[in-house]
């Protein structure tokens, strides 16, 4: 399938939109029930391709658990007193 | 020949070929044979012991036989005609079979790439052949280098862990299987299974040495180390394995030059992570790891207790290694190979597809929390010639076997009545901000297996960690004891 540029600019916007929308979702889900929903997990995994291995009832079982314990770990990164004005240590250098 | 030849250091290995009291074709035969008398491969991959093993320790996948007499032999030619390329010129090797050679089969420990033959060399793997070394076996580990998975079996107690990843290369080298050994670390895979087995090992400073060929759990994170049977010998091996590469990102342009004398220690300084030393539950065990900081300080050398920030290293690995991973195994969840993972990699595989997940955000806060750290620890570093701790607080734990296959060692250990779960630990720091570290033994537990500290240094400073290696070493005799073979059950 193929998009107009008005098309895809939509849909790009909306996807990049519902990505993150999924994972705030997820957020707030663990926060509630410790838990991330199959639906949810569905939506950010669907966002990386082909579903693979997770089309298994019990692959995906093992993936939303995992979903849930790097959202707490998300969480205690996110609490950390951080300096301002520290860079990642991803900088593109040369030489 | 002796058996003792087989425990022979590097430096003694490279006397007795260049006085021409062994040939490499000899040394090469020797431990050719006694890996296949004591430890014969092929193994069912994922290289995991069964509870079936027989008394064997699974140090190795892989057995060149045909190219490592071939080497030998060049090897030979080459010093009779007066040609010895350095130190390690004719001594045989083992490498974690993580790191790509040529024709030989390299699996990354995974049945999923039991058939896979490289057409090329990783770096090291040609650096080692330019010094004259003698490629002889593809080493042991856990599955795509699973740090908490012990492939190999711990010479000095069968029925106990031997860490991992890099187990089957540390294994090798106490036993007198291998003249010395290559291994990778991304959070602890040199040293910690060198501390189970007491091998000497080094984390070399992130960017020292290439990783080009060698696959990847973490780019940001991995790196490329020596394990030997002294001090000496890592300095030794990664002078040879150092260096530029281009084809590395992180390779940095500061070559290491190797010096075996460490000199006079008067005055130097050792920060000690005191609060470590306090983590094990055995007195015992808290004796040897003081006596050993003992041997430093009747040196001259000034010891003095320190304090090591408390950062949410756990959680910053998990997520570094995590998104990493899961970008780089992404063809493996597509196609449907990870179903083929050790099932006690399962859990794993679906945390490197929930990295993929996580937003960039959260990635780059990582990144951001562990350059803070970074200047953090560089600080405490600048005040002192190293830090030490014990690399871990206690001998290695039992494995346990279920459905015959063991259960691999989850680091489990019962901790002191008044352990304190916040306490930093050196490991997790040194290997987030890319300093070196050397695992050194120092003495044993109650049961007879290996108590080991980590010595760790500024950046770029290999050479003080391994001073203070070799300094400990030329006043004892820890990294002498051997395990005696039949293996211990």
């Amino acid at each position: 399938m193929t998009y107009t540029r008005r098309q895809f600019t939509k849909v790009a916007g909306a996807s990049a939109a519902g990505l993150t929308m999924a994972w705030q979702q997820a957020c707030a889900q663990v926060a509630e029930t410790g838990e991330v929903s199959a639906e949810t997990v569905r939506t950010l995994l669907d966002a990386q391709g082909p579903r693979g291995i997770y089309e298994r009832e019990e692959e995906f079982e093992r993936l939303r658990r995992a979903v849930a314990n790097s959202i707490q770990i998300s969480n205690e990164l996110r609490s950390f007193p951080l300096n301002d004005d520290e860079q990642p240590l991803t900088i593109f250098r040369r030489g | 020949m002796q058996e003792s030849t087989h425990f022979l250091t590097v430096r003694e290995l490279a006397e007795s070929l260049a006085s021409g009291e062994i040939t490499s074709l000899q040394l090469t035969q020797m431990y050719l044979d006694r890996a296949e008398e004591l430890d014969p491969p092929p193994f069912d991959l994922p290289s995991e012991p069964r509870s079936d093993h027989e008394g064997k320790l699974s140090t190795m996948v892989t057995i060149a036989r045909e190219h490592a007499l071939e080497s030998a032999e060049r090897a030979d030619a080459e010093l009779r005609s007066g040609r010895r390329r350095s130190i390690l010129h004719g001594i045989p090797y083992g490498v974690k079979d993580l790191l790509d050679t040529d024709g030989i089969r390299t699996t990354w420990g995974s049945g999923i790439f039991r058939d896979r033959v490289p057409e090329r060399n990783a770096a090291v793997i040609d650096k080692l052949a330019e010094a004259g070394a003698v490629l002889m076996a593809k080493m042991s580990l856990g599955e795509f280098a699973g740090g908490n998975t012990s492939s190999a079996l711990n010479p000095w107690k069968l029925d106990r862990t031997s860490f991992g990843s890099s187990s089957g290369t540390v294994s090798a080298a106490v036993a007198g299987l291998i003249g010395f050994g290559i291994g990778t670390e991304t959070g602890g895979s040199i040293v910690f299974p060198g501390s189970a087995v007491g091998a000497s090992g080094l984390r070399p400073t992130f960017s020292r040495v290439s990783r080009y060929g060698c696959m990847a759990l973490s780019w940001s994170l991995d790196k490329i180390g020596p394990v030997g049977r002294s001090a000496e010998d890592c300095g030794y091996i990664l002078q040879e394995i150092n260096g530029l590469d281009i084809r590395d990102n992180s390779s940095t342009d500061r070559p290491f030059a190797f010096y075996p004398d460490p000199g006079s220690m008067r005055g130097k300084r050792l920060g000690v992570h005191r609060r470590e030393f306090l983590l094990t539950q055995s007195d015992h065990n808290r004796q040897v790891f003081q006596e050993a900081l003992d041997v430093w300080a009747r040196m001259g050398v000034i010891v003095e207790d320190i304090e090591l920030p408390l950062y949410p290293t756990g959680a910053l690995f998990t997520t570094i290694v995590t998104v990493e991973s899961g970008t780089i195994f992404k063809a493996l969840f597509d196609d449907g190979r990870a179903l083929g993972m050790f099932s006690f990699n399962e859990d794993r595989a679906a945390g490197w597809m929930a990295g993929r997940m996580m937003p960039a955000a959260d990635y780059l806060t990582a990144q951001r929390i562990r350059s803070q750290l970074t200047r953090e620890a560089d600080g405490i570093l600048s005040g002192y010639d190293a830090v030490i701790a014990p690399t871990w607080p206690n001998g290695a734990a039992l494995r346990e076997v279920s459905d015959g296959w063991p259960i691999p060692a989850r680091n489990e250990w019962e901790p002191p009545e008044d352990f304190d779960a916040s306490t930093p630990r050196l490991n997790y720091i040194a290997n987030l901000v890319g300093h070196p570290g050397l695992n050194i033994p120092c003495g044993f537990d109650p049961d007879g297996l290996p108590l080991c500290l980590q010595i760790v240094g500024s950046p770029f400073d290999d050479q003080a960690v391994l001073d203070f290696g070799m300094a400990f070493q030329h006043e004892t005799d820890w990294h002498l004891r051997r395990p005696q073979y039949p293996w211990r059950e």
